[in-house]
């Protein structure tokens, strides 16, 4: 059986972690370090992901077949071939999009009580 | 291309560090991972030089320390070691290292004894029995399964509460307490002081107790041929040691004011040696699981055991030589080598060798360190030492290599007696 995580029970939200290497996968297959990279880049540096953090949540990711393990290159010419890449499933791509979903309401419900122009202070 | 020396010390470092993964995770992600820290390494030399390789080291030793624990936890292979040993197979390092607390706390404490005039070490060893449980207590609620390192803890406490329970006020116990507030207490006509009653009640119970439970093993056919010897040698030397205490004070008999006392040296007896026995047999329920690792729950109970420190029973100053000689024999051998060489021993007649030849070697060493103080003390006071009384000082830790004798029978019995016995639950979890 495989092991899921209590954040990657559909309905349930995401944890930062997942969504964000969810989200580094949309856009085509990418090896460990150019995920990270993608995930630093997207929050503008505030979440660094360590290694035991990203492979850890792979390996979840993997077991709940919301990602694969390709053997095709980008580019064999330039790649290290010690690198392993990811693909995004297509359940994974429907739980990000949930998730992004999910963020988009509490997004417009912040928005509706205007957070921002009435501070405590 | 050229490697900067902080990149390839913190690559190495890294590398060891990943030694703590479960081995199922390393097989799978140790390259990837260390490919990745050593990408992560280059770019923070290249863009903060020093201080970017120590901020990234203040990140990863947070993540390393944050999902070693959760990797160890959700993998189920990574359980074993950590809550149960593979039957023939050595307890993994990680598994050893918890099996060793206890062990190292007391070795540590035992140092500071000898070695200071500080008293701490006291809280060790009559404390650390409560608080050594706590976490093997809610490891056995969450998973529901007694971890192997369990063990030692858990002979810590019985050995602990059973010995506190020899000066412990007895008058605040619940609905009884009244009858140990008085200075002497009637019953079924007889009059006897407090401590007698509660020896009496202790005795009582644990004389129960191991009926119930030396039947119940029999019937399961657990106890072999050799076992059952060992428990009659055990039986023959309570005996015996009740009939030295008879005869060493036969000169007081005719006193009135000592009757009393002589009708109690058999409870007495039972007292110092029923309990060891009981625990012995209560080890059988474990067995069932860790087979012959089981001998830790006595290495627990034996832990504790006083050796003098600096000081000896009359509060006599002790050689230091003589002192650190038998902490390093005695609590060296069953606080430290003893368990590690149990739990890394493979076979069934390992593992008897593991538990008898350190608890042979620390037991002659009490023997022997018993010996050597009480002929020290009858030269200063001019007391005649006998050889009877030599070896009637040392008779209780005779009494316990019997019952240590007896517990490598029963968890680790031989091919030919489990034959005979045939003990099935036993035979699977030792085999």
């Amino acid at each position: 059986m495989p092991h899921t995580s209590s954040s990657l029970v559909p309905g349930q939200p995401l944890t930062p972690a997942v969504f964000h290497i969810l989200l580094a996968l949309a856009d085509g297959d990418k090896h460990g370090y150019a995920i990270m990279k993608d995930v630093e880049h997207q929050t503008a540096g505030r979440l660094k992901l360590g290694p035991g953090t990203l492979y850890g949540t792979i390996k979840r990711l993997l077991a709940a077949s919301l990602i694969v393990e390709v053997d095709e290159r980008p580019d064999p010419e330039l790649d290290d071939e010690r690198r392993r890449y990811y693909r995004l499933t297509a359940l994974g791509r429907r739980l990000a999009l949930e998730e992004n979903e999910r963020l988009t309401q509490a997004v417009k419900a912040a928005r509706s009580k205007r957070l921002a122009d009435n501070p405590l202070s | 291309m050229k490697t900067n020396r902080w990149v390839a010390s913190s690559q190495r470092l890294y590398c060891w560090l990943l030694q703590l993964y479960p081995q199922a995770y390393r097989a799978i992600y140790e390259s990837e991972m260390l490919h990745l820290f050593s990408d992560q390494c280059q770019e923070a030399y290249k863009q903060r030089g020093r201080a970017g390789i120590l901020s990234l080291w203040l990140r990863t030793l947070v993540d390393v320390g944050v999902t070693v624990i959760r990797e160890h936890l959700s993998d189920p292979d990574a359980r074993v070691g950590l809550l149960d040993a593979a039957p023939n197979k050595p307890l993994p390092w990680k598994g050893v290292l918890l099996v060793l607390i206890p062990g190292l706390i007391f070795f540590v404490s035992q140092i500071e004894q000898v070695t200071s005039n500080n008293d701490w070490f006291f809280l060790a060893f009559y404390r650390a029995g409560y608080f050594l449980i706590l976490p093997v207590l809610l490891v056995w609620l969450v998973t529901r399964r007694f971890p192997v390192w369990g063990l030692i803890p858990l002979g810590l406490l019985y050995e602990t509460l059973w010995n506190y329970s020899q000066r412990s006020n007895l008058g605040n116990l619940p609905f009884i307490g009244h009858w140990f507030d008085n200075d002497s207490v009637v019953l079924f006509g007889m009059r006897t002081s407090p401590y007698d009653l509660k020896n009496s009640l202790v005795v009582s119970l644990c004389a129960i107790l191991l009926g119930i439970l030396i039947w119940y093993s029999a019937r399961q056919r657990q106890i072999s041929r050799s076992a059952w010897k060992w428990l009659g040698v055990y039986g023959l030397m309570i005996a015996l040691s009740i009939a030295g205490e008879f005869y060493r004070f036969a000169s007081w008999w005719p006193l009135d004011e000592t009757r009393e006392y002589f009708l109690q040296i058999p409870v007495w007896d039972l007292y110092q040696t029923l309990p060891f026995l009981l625990l012995v047999f209560i080890g059988m329920f474990f067995a069932r699981k860790h087979g012959g690792l089981t001998f830790l729950l006595l290495l627990g109970y034996l832990l504790p055991t006083v050796i003098f420190g600096r000081y000896g029973s009359w509060n006599e100053p002790i050689s230091f030589y003589l002192v650190s000689l038998a902490v390093l024999m005695y609590r060296f051998v069953v606080a430290l080598v003893a368990p590690v060489w149990l739990v890394r021993a493979a076979s069934v007649p390992g593992r008897q060798r593991a538990a008898a030849i350190p608890v042979a070697i620390a037991i002659f060493c009490h023997v022997a360190l018993n010996f050597i103080v009480s002929l020290a003390w009858a030269g200063e006071i001019g007391y005649p030492a006998t050889v009877f009384e030599l070896v009637f000082n040392s008779w209780g830790q005779l009494i316990v290599a019997a019952g240590l004798a007896l517990a490598v029978t029963l968890y680790l019995p031989r091919e030919k007696d489990q034959a005979v016995a045939s003990p099935p639950a036993l035979a699977a979890a030792t085999e």
